[in-house]
């Protein structure tokens, strides 16, 4: 059962990262200024607090917009595209499959493009999304705290976002009003910023200057779902609740019954383990 | 002004008079508000502009606006300053400051360019999040008193975690490799040694960060993954598993013990498995890996079984229902390392099982006009010893990936069969033992930036196998006529195979081209002899029942991949070409055969994507082979009782060609999955089997030469339809099948057609979190029709529900139903299982109610072009069975 999972995550992962290698598939809509990169920490299990995973995360700020993404995704993007340069077997690749950093946010995030909202790309299994919402989601009250992080003066400011309270601590000394994830807004950088329950939290590690010419790519799939964030929340939930059968859908196949039922069990104690999103409502 | 005076009263009544609070907070709070516009040197609206007010010319801001697309901007903010103070900030302008006082206001901006550098920061991560390092833990620092084996000391490290079906999480990820003392001796099934090595003997738990295990890629690629490393506390570490299980009746059991033994240079796991239950513990000696199965198709070392006794066909479930078994099984797993890059693995496995196969058949058989029935009874006793050893040599180097598998296998089988054919019975003993030798090679090396694969196999294997049949039968072929005693078929076989190919896989941007030569060398040494026994005397029946064949393949081969995708559009292409040269002869009988053959049997794929919601697949296959897999033997070979057999020299050649075509169609919106399609395949053979059926029932076959086509049809669809609101999934399948073929009957061509309609549901459910319920049906239509009249039609159906609740933590309870109705018989199962894992997660109380309605035989029919099969097989009756495990 294992197995068959791996494989299929693995042939899954290899036929997606082959699809993000192609460049032609994205389009050039910015300059990048600046690379900054987050570490970003997250409580999967509400009632778990020792459940804390970590990622990197990238957000690429430009002109005119933005793009935020995980830093693994990236990774796998580039040694994808350097195995094709070299002529790796694939069968070699296929073998190995865990030369790829994996990641669990595959969501992309573009902040003022279409111009005045933020469109969000995602996936569930292959399928691949996108929905758009409006860039000012957030009111927020600024206050008069002050700390020095990461380097830079910051300021803190509050706000809340579907059933979370945030504390975010911003710079004007980068005078973009940008920040990891949806958030915007600020008169400055987002240098830090997480929930008062510290499920989710965001810290800058660092801030660069990209190389001259580094251009922002948008995903122009054809094969992309135009939907809702309601429509992209419900096709997520149906695919968490029905995984089993959706695997076994894409060619999946359990010799044993009991093999079958165990990895139901599996899904659904991961199921329940996964109960505490980011959005909450 | 008058704010002034305001704020003056205000003073004075905060400090009076609190009650008056309120009312003139709401005063104090009205809002001011600062507008404008902001413009570029040139004119231009500028967008994205931040303006801060602040209380002083530096430090916290109090309120903020940012420009829109016009360059208009808003500020409201409150603040019981006489003065606030006004900033622009933009990377691409010049800051612009003022000091204004506090009031309502208009204030626009012309900015002039400045080009600003950014501020850089670059933070170390935390040391624990480091990459490149190797992190230590140590397991004294974090074990707990009720931390038994490593797993639960895993699980506390922070950034490792232990998921329930054991795989081990490390920031999230899985962990690539589980070495214990640096050695990967269980590969992907770490489980064994997480669950069962106690804590007490591990020193420390490493953590290697971006670690490659094939050193070749190491240069190439850069990877995020960690692995895990196990450091031993002591020189050696002994542990292990255990598993009892007893039942009734008859008096059952059912034991499992594996010990494990660690050490810095070698590591050692052996497992015993015994039962009677009905368990077919051999299975879990089966490798299923992709490469695996891949590499069986070109290279098969599977054994041969060239004579045989009657079988049962078994049913076609759960082996636990109806295996009569007494298996034990004894596998040991050894590695040892020689030197840094190179290891060698053992893996060694000895099976003793003794099965008993109760049953029987009806058949009957449609020729033309007459019918002939036959109905037999079928008691099988079988023996199964078996050796099999694997030596796995591999060197893993920055220059090298090379792995090299020897396998030496030794089986020693017998059979022994009886058959009551309308009460007269048949013996037949059937020795089958089979020994093998092969060698395989993979070999990956770089030359300058290509990656060239080699591969080799060589395998060469030998079965002297007998079958003795009493009473003697076909009497009228090998006593003219009269009865006799016993007839005793030898058969011997030597199998000589190698192959060697060489790859190189080249890209170029969408197109990719896999390059393959190869040569294959196939050769076959066939003897047979069949004595006859009558009144304790022997006689060789002689050269007419003598073979002696030498078969000869020669192949060379090239194949060229080529893939071309796009996202929408893939195309999948293979060329294979082949040469082959087959040399036959037959030293007894003095013939012998050349043939030549060129073959090259393109195929292809292409994928259509529409959208995101459908997508269309094609295949197109070209078929062009000869039938080189069939024995050849050109004197009569008794395969079983009741068939005797002749196949001359002829390679038979099928040409033809299959399509198919598939409409997907997918909405992760509405969850509606669903796709239909429709495949097509057209032979022709140059060969017809030639099927008699004698008086007695017993067959002869034979290949004649005959062209004649076979068409095939099948068209299938699928929907389901998963309901969030009820958590459950709903499906749907069905295919129809439509086969024309011709065959030979009786000396005469008869067309035959076979018709198959299905239809498959399911529902599967989990309304509630403790409970989870399943429901699959199947109907299904068989019909054969031969020569334009004669309708056999079968029915047959389905329902299976199984359901499971788990009413509190570690505890389970299951219960499986089965139903099963073909013409004229009917099956119904229960099962019932309860399952108590105790607290310390270390033993674990199973109780197991198999069969509760005592079902005694399972029968199914069976149609295929001339005939209705009825089998029965005998059931393993109604038992209950205890099992405890735990481990030591």
């Amino acid at each position: 059962m294992k197995k068959l999972l791996t494989t299929l995550s693995i042939l899954l992962t290899f036929s997606m990262a082959y699809c993000q290698s192609e460049v032609e598939n994205h389009e050039a809509i910015d300059m990048a200024k600046l690379r900054c990169t987050y570490q970003f920490s997250y409580q999967m299990d509400s009632t778990n607090s020792k459940r804390l995973r970590h990622e990197k995360m990238v957000l690429l700020i430009g002109e005119k917009c933005s793009k935020y993404k995980s830093y693994n995704s990236i990774i796998t993007d580039s040694l994808i595209r350097d195995f094709d340069k070299r002529g790796i077997p694939p069968q070699i690749v296929v073998s190995d499959m865990s030369i790829f950093p994996k990641t669990k946010f595959n969501h992309q995030i573009f902040k003022n493009d279409p111009k005045g909202s933020m469109s969000v790309f995602d996936r569930v299994f292959k399928d691949k999304f996108v929905y758009n919402e409006p860039l000012d989601l957030f009111k927020w009250e600024v206050s008069s705290d002050t700390a020095k992080i990461s380097g830079y003066n910051c300021q803190k400011a509050t706000t809340s976002y579907r059933g979370r309270n945030y504390e975010a601590w911003f710079t004007t000394e980068i005078p973009f009003s940008e920040g990891p994830y949806k958030f915007n807004g600020l008169p400055g950088l987002i240098v830090k910023i997480a929930d008062t329950k510290k499920h989710y939290v965001f810290e800058l590690i660092s801030a660069t200057k990209p190389p001259v010419g580094t251009l922002i790519y948008l995903p122009t799939y054809p094969k992309t779902i135009c939907s809702s964030r309601e429509g992209f929340r419900k096709a997520k939930n149906d695919a968490k609740q029905d995984v089993i059968r959706r695997l076994e859908d894409m060619g999946g196949h359990f010799e044993n019954p009991e093999d079958r039922k165990r990895a139901k069990e599996r899904a659904m104690a991961k199921a329940r383990r996964t109960n505490n999103p980011i959005e909450l409502m | 002004m008058l704010r002034i005076k305001l704020y003056d009263i205000r003073k004075i009544l905060f400090k009076c008079f609190p009650i008056f609070l309120l009312f003139i907070c709401q005063i104090s709070l009205a809002e001011n508000q600062i507008t404008g516009k902001i413009v570029s040197n040139d004119g231009i609206c500028l967008e994205n502009i931040h303006i801060l007010l602040q209380k002083e010319n530096s430090g916290g801001i109090i309120a903020f606006g940012i420009s829109n697309s016009k360059g208009e901007y808003t500020i409201r903010f409150e603040t019981g300053r006489d003065s606030i103070f006004l900033k622009t900030q933009s990377l691409n302008y010049a800051v612009q400051q003022l000091w204004l006082t506090n009031k309502n206001q208009i204030q626009n901006f012309t900015l002039f360019p400045e080009v600003k550098e950014l501020k850089e920061v670059r933070i170390k991560a935390s040391p624990i999040r480091q990459h490149g390092d190797t992190i230590s833990y140590s397991v004294g620092a974090f074990a707990g008193k009720n931390d038994q084996v490593i797993a639960d000391v895993i699980n506390k490290l922070p950034g490792l975690e232990v998921e329930s079906d054991g795989r081990i999480l490390y920031q999230g990820t899985p962990i690539r490799k589980f070495y214990i003392e640096g050695m990967d001796l269980l590969e992907g099934k770490y489980n064994l040694a997480n669950n069962n090595l106690p804590a007490e003997s591990v020193a420390s738990v490493q953590v290697l960060e971006n670690h490659e295990p094939i050193k070749l890629l190491r240069n190439i690629t850069s990877t995020d993954k960690a692995s895990l490393n196990i450091k031993l506390k002591r020189n050696i570490a002994m542990t292990g598993k255990a598993k009892l299980g007893i039942g009734a009746s008859p008096m059952l059991w059912d034991a499992n013990i594996t010990p494990m033994l660690f050490n810095k240079k070698q590591q050692l796991i052996c497992s015993y498995q015994a039962n009677n239950m009905g368990k077919d513990v051999a299975m879990d000696l089966k490798t299923f890996s992709i490469e695996d199965l891949m590499d069986m198709l070109d290279n098969n070392t599977e054994k041969e079984e060239l004579l045989g006794i009657q079988n049962l066909s078994t049913p076609n479930f759960n082996t636990s229902r109806y295996l009569n078994n007494n298996i034990h099984l004894l596998s040991t797993n050894y590695l040892l390392i020689l030197n840094h890059d190179l290891q060698l693995r053992v893996n060694s496995s000895y099976l003793n099982d003794y099965q008993k196969h109760n049953g029987g058949s009806r058949s009957e058989y449609h020729l033309g006009n007459d019918t002939i029935i036959l109905q037999e009874k079928i008691n099988n006793r079988l023996t199964k010893r078996s050796l099999i050893n694997e030596f796995t040599l591999s060197q893993n180097s920055d220059r090298n990936y090379l792995k090299n598998t020897l396998k030496i296998q030794a089986y020693w089988d017998k059979q022994l069969g009886h058959v009551s054919q309308n009460n007269s019975p048949i013996r037949q003993d059937y020795q089958n033992p089979f020994q093998s030798f092969s060698n395989k090679l993979k070999w990956i090396k770089p030359l300058g930036k290509k990656m060239w694969q080699l591969a080799s196999f060589v395998s060469y294997n030998k079965a002297p196998q007998s079958l003795l049949v009493k009473p003697g039968v076909y009497e009228d072929i090998f006593n003219s006529g009269k009865s006799y005693d016993a007839i005793l078929q030898e058969a011997n076989n030597e199998e000589l195979n190698i192959n060697h190919s060489i790859s190189l896989i080249n890209k170029i941007k969408r197109w990719s081209l896999t390059h393959k030569i190869g040569y294959q060398h196939q050769q076959k040494d066939f003897d047979s002899r069949i004595y006859l026994n009558d009144n304790l005397i022997e006689t060789d029946l002689g050269k007419e029942f003598q073979n002696q064949l030498n078969f000869r393949k020669n192949k060379i081969y090239g194949n060229e991949s080529i893939q071309y995708i796009t996202e929408r559009f893939k195309l999948y292409a293979d060329l294979p070409l082949s040469y082959t040269n087959y040399n036959i002869s037959d030293k007894i009988s003095n013939i012998s055969t050349q043939k030549n053959t060129f073959l090259f049997q393109p195929k292809l794929r292409l994928n259509y994507e529409f959208n995101a919601f459908f997508t269309w697949k094609n295949t197109w296959k070209k078929i062009h082979k000869v039938g080189d897999s069939r024995r050849i033997n050109y004197a009569n070979v008794l395969e079983n009782y009741r068939r005797l057999q002749k196949q001359e020299a002829i390679l038979g050649e099928t040409k033809g060609q299959s399509m198919g075509t598939t409409l997907h169609y997918k909405n992760p919106l509405s969850s509606i999955f669903a796709y239909a399609g429709y495949t097509y395949m057209q032979s022709e053979k140059d060969l017809i089997l030639h099927n008699q059926i004698q008086n007695d029932g017993s067959m002869l076959l034979q290949m004649k030469k005959n062209d004649n086509r076979a068409y095939s049809h099948n068209v299938f669809a699928q929907a389901s339809k998963y309901i969030s609101n009820w958590k459950t999934n709903f499906s749907l399948k069905s295919n129809y099948m439509l086969d024309q073929q011709k065959m030979f009957l009786n000396e005469s061509m008869t067309p035959i057609q076979n018709e198959n309609f299905s239809l498959n549901g399911k529902i599967t459910s989990d309304v509630f979190s403790w409970m989870n319920l399943e429901y699959k049906n199947q109907f299904s239509w068989l019909m054969s029709k031969v020569d334009k009249g004669n309708n056999n039609k079968v029915k047959q159906q389905s329902h299976i529900m199984n359901l499971m609740i788990y009413p509190k933590d570690n505890h389970y309870f299951g219960c499986s139903s089965e139903y099963l109705k073909n013409e004229g018989s009917e099956n119904i199962f229960l099962d019932l299982i309860y399952n108590y894992t105790l607290k310390n997660k270390q033993s674990k109380i199973e109780i197991r109610w198999t069969n509760i309605f005592n079902k005694s035989s399972y029968s199914n029919y069976f149609v295929d072009e001339y005939s209705i099969v009825n089998n029965y097989y005998e059931l393993r009756p109604s038992q209950i069975q205890l099992n405890y495990s735990f481990s030591f």
